[in-house]
């Protein structure tokens, strides 16, 4: 009788698992690939509601399973977004592609900083979030993103008294 | 008690956050941000077991597994945020400047100004060199450290995994 709902508790490591499973599957998966992340997360979702639903459906356990589910979610979202922009990663990894080491010259030569401005503004442009117009660049997908840069900047405010702790 | 790991996982989240802002506003941590933050937020998460949990409120087995998971998931949350805090988001710049800029946009000369090589990469590499990821070597050739080709390797199978490109 105990062990129910101590086994039903970790349930939401059951769902994240399959999310990231779910998210490798349909990354592989030519048509499906761009929307990989969501539909991963989507399908943990329910692969915790059955898990809830299967173990008694207590509105305390959904709320709190799904809560947990959508914080360690985030999480991988995150995960995956590193190997996807952090510039760290990729120095990382040109210099494990590089076996007597890189000069910063050579690093440049691979990785630099007219790549990393391309790469974003291609995404941003894609994602709808910036427009061309003429020969400037202008917000287009609504207050979201420059919210969240706003938020980042004034927690930086609070934290370090200053818009940057290391740059 | 009703949905006790929501409420005392949100509690003591926010008594770290508190803690955390005071002290950061006081004087920043030498050193590695994130593992200070960790000893904050597991300090805590002990304090709520001696003072307050232990002796006031008994949980169930299943309840202190949620409360833990919470937390946990909390703090985590957080310290990844915090990690794109510490360094400028190029993505995040530009969409501040260009909200700043509103109508006029920004232009590409302007961008391409503000985000040199210095910026962008070369001070990655030493933030690499700080946290012992990257070595220099007498010759001037940056290679990995032993700790930053098992990183490197994560992201490389994880990466292959999602036949995904080289990111960045």
């Amino acid at each position: 009788m105990t062990i129910i709902p101590l086994v039903s508790a970790l349930a939401p490591l059951a769902a994240l698992f399959a999310n990231a499973v779910f998210h490798v599957f349909f990354s592989r998966v030519g048509k499906l690939r761009r929307n990989a992340l969501p539909l991963g997360a989507f399908l943990g979702l329910v692969i915790l509601a059955c898990l809830d639903l299967g173990a008694g459906g207590n509105p305390e356990r959904i709320l709190t399973d799904g809560a947990i589910y959508v914080l360690f979610s985030y999480c991988y979202y995150h995960f995956n977004n590193l190997g996807e922009t952090a510039r760290r990663v990729r120095i990382l990894r040109e210099l494990s592609n590089a076996p007597i080491g890189l000069t910063s010259a050579e690093l440049l030569a691979c990785y630099n900083a007219g790549e990393v401005l391309d790469r974003r503004l291609r995404r941003l442009e894609e994602s709808g979030q910036l427009a061309r117009k003429g020969a400037v660049y202008v917000v287009a997908g609504g207050a979201f993103l420059p919210a969240i840069a706003g938020a980042m900047h004034f927690l930086k405010r609070l934290l370090f008294r200053r818009t940057g702790r290391r740059t | 008690m009703p949905f006790s790991a929501l409420i005392f996982g949100g509690v003591t989240f926010a008594a770290g956050l508190i803690l955390h802002v005071a002290l950061w506003r006081v004087r920043l941590p030498e050193g590695n941000h994130t593992m200070a933050l960790l000893k904050i937020f597991f300090a805590l998460y002990a304090l709520s077991y001696v003072f307050v949990l232990g002796p006031w409120v008994p949980l169930s087995a299943a309840q202190v597994v949620s409360y833990t998971l919470f937390y946990a998931g909390l703090v985590l949350s957080y310290l990844v945020t915090y990690s794109a805090l510490e360094v400028n988001s190029p993505t995040l710049e530009i969409m501040l400047w260009a909200s700043q800029r509103g109508h006029q946009g920004l232009s590409m000369e302007e961008l391409r100004s503000r985000m040199t090589d210095d910026y962008l990469v070369l001070e990655r590499l030493k933030d690499l060199r700080r946290d012992g990821m990257v070595t220099i070597q007498e010759n001037g050739r940056y290679s990995l450290s032993k700790k930053g080709r098992r990183l490197a390797r994560l992201f490389e199978r994880y990466r292959r995994l999602l036949a995904a490109g080289m990111g960045g």
